[in-house]
């Protein structure tokens, strides 16, 4: 269950992709939990015939889990992350476009469309539309499965983790012989996580390339790669790795950083850098990457890209290439920082002094990407001062008003109405120690924290209302009384192919309506990003801050 | 009062307990001073009998005088009982001022009194009333009218009239930061935005240059210490603007630039050498860290030939080289342990070796590979105590300095200030139904037509 910005955003999502019904189905799951068949088709007051199409549909979107458990019997469960990542569709096409070509991008747009989907299919329905290119997509969608862009769906998928997660947790504790204690129970938890982990990746794993079925098809010819007789297994359904073009998504986000941070040029080696590792980057939840030497680094810089301009030397010095490389290296490991600060702001650490080789650690790039947007917010809405008293207070843990003040060089009054202010939009929170037993305000300290999991959970809730306004917005200029008429003269065969048939009084209304839509949507974009930053990223290390 | 002038000897008593910083004498002084007994009891009581000195039990049971200039005993000549206990207190509380709460505590005097004492001490220029701005704004205090208030009670020079000057405290953190960014970015007029690179950097500015530049550029007429410059800049750092480094942070660097160097040449016999040595030194090392450290300074003390660097060649060789080491253990007890090699650089030599005794020796293979992200982690964001214990000493080494550096700031292009909702009154308020809804919002209105124009 989601609460109720997310539910209205997951249900726009859905009305706009899948259409009303669906929304429908999709509303009474997230507002009422986990459902049976029967009760989804009382509560929402449509048709069984049509519930269960709708249904249909959300699981083979991969947004819909079932669970059987024996004293419910099969239940069905909306999955809010999955539907959120909708948002991402349009981003992700254009990445396997950039990275394998158009084809890539047509069947990622295709993959997408279908939820799920066997190989032939693939190739049928977009050989079919365009010229006998079948060739251009096997070899687009071989490399996508390869590179881990695409992943078999299987059976798991499908059912509820947290179901599953329960089962295995009562599992290992029924191992345990007297009474638990903490550490077995937190034991337990992670070898239940681990085990589900273990079988996700086995599940995906074998149905990935299937050498026995290769050697099958060796001889009617449908070999791809002749070398280990690897072949797409026809009968598998492939649906799209989003993690994966989620890493896309966060390496971009270093790379800027890094920009910001250093210059142009010290932004082309960490893109050197990222891309280096990239393929053996599967998950968002990885600490670090592999270490990279530095010459592995220095084949992913061509020649034109611009070194020598970021770093000044003196006036008749000119270090090589490698050398340049190293010493940007160096500036972004914090080479020449070695406090807790210094190792806190950097974006590379090496892997000891004498290997040279080094390695990204995403972990604290993300844990600071995230702080940022938590600052970006507090200097959005209250200024300078609030980012000084978050920074503050994040260093040195809790403090009073008093205090803060003080070493933030801020007036007592001026640092009154702003921390309460901040901690009405939860950016900080405040712990009560009364000084006697009455309890009385006045005799109370007043201590000052920042509590970043609510905080970020708090900027979240803000950002999915404000998608969902953005969206809100969309449609309601969609349905505009001038626009729409035009819209659906637009849908019209003859004037979709013979777009003189609307007059200059439509053209201009078309024109204005289109425009608004795509800054309605660059800005959805754009807040989804922020969303990325704050949710995506902050699958490392949540609990211990 | 008895008539006559003072002797020598009483004359000398006075001079010398005058001229100490406390104006007092203790008992055994007073001896030392006069050796005859009777003479100096004698002048002693004279002393005390016309008030220039008064008697006083130190804490310790001590006898001591303290002395009283003429000065005073004329002034206090004409006031009254209480006016003088009043006085006295005043005095004692020297230039942090007395609270008239506390001066009524301390006299057991009516407010009545107290009141009219203060305000014919105020009249006669003898005290003046005064309001602190720092620990208690609204006491009035009272202190003598010659004396300073002390920095405690006007909270130094970041307080105008009693109020926090911020507009001052901004103007000179800009200036200092002004001088900062000058010194740490190259001077380039393309918009490219080079950086020095670590091995090319100029000597950052210290805390104290920046004083020295302060107190140049007459931007103020405030004297600021070093301590105060700290501060400002401290506000620099948590605002993002600058950074602290320890000053011999690009000596690391070089030093490990160069080991790059001369391990290319001789990087086997190297090893096998570490490895031979740190094998022999192991079983010692478990229980006593004294021998690990020394092993490790006598073979710093060879590489630093190869290194071949300065003053601080001994702590580089020995963060350079002990990577090696480590690796050399880490294969002899077949435990492949990459967390202890990849944060070599930084660490300094003490670290290492506890930390490496405790977590690679101890443990078994398996064990340390479960325990090492969690430990990894831990490790990288707080070091350990001994961790900053040896970093201290190798702060306390190079003078305790730290330099500053100006940095820019990564700033995440939050996409939400872009939409009307970023700063929206009526967020909270905003809902489907509601009489504020997105479809209908005036500032969504706004925002569409507004960016219409901008694209035209």
């Amino acid at each position: 269950m989601a609460d109720q910005d997310t539910a209205r955003l997951c249900v726009q999502i859905i009305r706009s992709h899948f259409g009303p019904l669906t929304a429908t189905v999709a509303s009474v799951l997230l507002t009422r939990g986990r459902l049976s068949l029967a009760q989804v088709t009382r509560f929402s007051s449509l048709k069984p015939r049509t519930v269960m199409a709708s249904i249909l549909v959300l699981v083979q979107h991969n947004l819909a889990w079932h669970a059987t458990s024996d004293e419910e019997g099969e239940m069905i469960e909306f999955n809010v992350e999955e539907c959120l990542t909708r948002l991402r569709f349009g981003q992700f096409v254009w990445q396997a476009e950039n990275l394998f070509g158009l084809a890539a991008g047509e069947i990622v747009s295709l993959i997408l469309d279908h939820g799920q989907i066997r190989p032939p299919d693939v190739i049928a329905m977009l050989s079919a539309t365009k010229s006998k290119e079948s060739a251009v997509y096997s070899q687009a969608l071989h490399k996508l499965v390869t590179s881990k862009h695409l992943k078999p769906a299987t059976e798991l998928s499908h059912t509820s983790p947290r179901d599953k997660l329960i089962q295995y947790e009562a599992d290992a504790k029924k191992e345990i012989k007297n009474f638990p204690t903490t550490k077995e129970l937190r034991h337990a938890k992670e070898k239940a996580e681990a085990r589900l982990k273990r079988e996700k990746e086995e599940a995906e794993k074998g149905g990935f390339v299937m050498q026995r079925v290769a050697e099958q098809k060796v001889s009617r010819g449908v070999k791809r790669k002749a070398v280990d007789e690897e072949i797409l297994d026809d009968s598998v359904y492939f649906r799209v790795n989003m993690t994966k073009f989620n890493i896309h998504v966060r390496n971009k986000l270093i790379e800027t950083a890094a920009r910001e941070r250093f210059n142009e040029s010290a932004a082309i080696v960490m893109r050197a850098v990222l891309k280096a590792t990239e393929a053996k980057q599967l998950e968002l939840s990885e600490i670090r990457s592999d270490p990279i030497s530095l010459s592995n680094i220095a084949s992913h810089i061509s020649d034109d890209d611009d070194l020598a301009g970021g770093l000044s030397y003196g006036p008749n010095k000119r270090p090589t290439t490698m050398a340049l490389i190293k010493d940007y290296l160096g500036l972004l490991a914090a080479a020449d920082n070695p406090t807790p600060a210094g190792r806190a702001s950097a974006f590379l650490s090496f892997v000891g002094s004498t290997s040279g080789k080094v390695q990204v650690e995403f972990e604290t790039i993300c844990r600071r990407l995230r702080r940022r947007a938590l600052e970006a917010v507090a200097r959005e809405r209250y200024g300078d001062e609030a980012v000084r008293i978050i920074r503050f207070l994040l260093d040195e843990g809790k403090m009073n008003a008093e205090n803060l003040a003080k070493v933030a060089m801020m007036a007592n009054k001026d640092m009154r109405p702003l921390l309460t202010s901040l901690s009405a939009d939860s950016l900080v929170s405040v712990q009560e120690v009364p000084k006697g037993a009455d309890r009385n305000p006045i005799r109370t300290f007043y201590i000052w924290y920042v509590d970043l999991h609510k905080a970020y959970t708090v900027i979240l809730g803000n950002l999915y209302k404000t998608l969902y306004n953005i969206g809100a917005r969309r449609r309601a200029e969609e349905e505009d009384s001038r626009v729409k008429p035009v819209l659906e003269k637009c849908e019209r065969s003859d004037v979709r192919d013979d777009a003189s048939l609307l007059n200059r009084v439509e053209r201009e209304v078309l024109k204005d309506w289109e425009d608004r839509r795509d800054k309605l949507t660059i800005l959805e974009m754009r807040v989804e990003e922020a969303v990325f930053i704050l949710r995506d990223l902050g699958v490392l290390g949540i609990g211990d801050e | 009062m008895p008539g006559r002038k003072l002797n020598a000897l009483e004359q000398r008593l006075h001079q010398t307990a005058l001229a100490d910083s406390e104006k007092t004498l203790t008992q055994a002084e007073c001896d030392a001073l006069i050796p005859d007994k009777k003479p100096r009891v004698d002048a002693i009581n004279f002393l005390l009998g016309t008030g220039l000195f008064r008697a006083a039990r130190g804490s310790d049971g001590t006898l001591s005088y303290r002395a009283v200039t003429k000065n005073e005993l004329d002034v206090r000549k004409d006031l009254a009982g209480e006016e003088n206990l009043v006085l006295s207190h005043i005095q004692a509380a020297g230039n942090e001022g007395i609270w008239t709460k506390h001066l009524k505590a301390k006299t057991e005097l009516h407010q009545t009194i107290i009141d009219r004492c203060l305000k014919s001490l105020v009249q006669k220029d003898l005290v003046k009333g005064i309001t602190g701005v720092k620990v208690h704004p609204t006491r009035k205090l009272y202190m003598l009218a010659h004396l300073e208030p002390s920095v405690d009670i006007t909270g130094g020079p970041w307080y105008t009239d009693k109020e926090l000057d911020t507009e001052f405290i901004k103007l000179l953190s800009s200036a200092c930061l002004r001088f900062i960014r000058d010194k740490t970015f190259p001077k380039s007029n393309t918009d490219k935005r080079p950086l020095y690179s670590i091995s090319s950097a100029p000597s950052y500015t210290t805390a104290q240059q920046i004083q020295a530049f302060l107190s140049k550029s007459k931007i103020t007429e405030t004297q600021l210490s070093v301590e105060h410059v700290e501060m400002l800049l401290n506000v620099l750092i948590i605002d993002g603007e600058i950074e602290k480094i320890p000053a011999f942070g690009g000596a690391l660097w070089e030093a490990s630039a160069a080991a790059d160097k001369s391990d290319d040449e001789e990087a086997t016999p190297k090893s096998k050498r570490s490895r031979r040595s740190s094998s022999v030194h192991r079983g010692r090392d478990d229980d006593e860290d004294s021998a690990g450290e020394g092993s490790s300074r006598r073979r710093s003390r060879k590489s630093s030939k190869h290194v071949g660097s300065a003053s601080d060649s001994e702590g580089h060789g020995s963060t350079k080289k002990s990577p090696q080491k480590s690796r050399g253990r880490g294969d002899d007890t077949g435990d492949d342990e990459p967390s202890s090699r990849r944060k070599s650089r930084s660490r300094s030599k003490r670290g290492r070796s506890t930390s490496l005794s405790s977590s690679d020796l101890d443990s078994s293979p398996i064990k340390s590979e479960q325990d090492s992200p969690p430990r990894k982690r831990s490790r990288k964001r707080s070091p350990s105590p001994q961790q900053l214990v040896a970093g201290m000493s190798i702060v306390d080494d190079y003078g305790g300095a730290f330099v500053y550096r100006a940095i820019r700031q990564e700033h995440v292009a939050l996409g939400w200030s872009q939409a009307p909702c970023g700063r929206c009154p009526q967020f909270d308020f905003c809902s489907d139904k509601g009489p504020v809804n997105p479809r209908e919002c005036e500032y969504y209105g706004e925002w569409l037509r507004a960016g219409a124009v901008k694209i035209e």
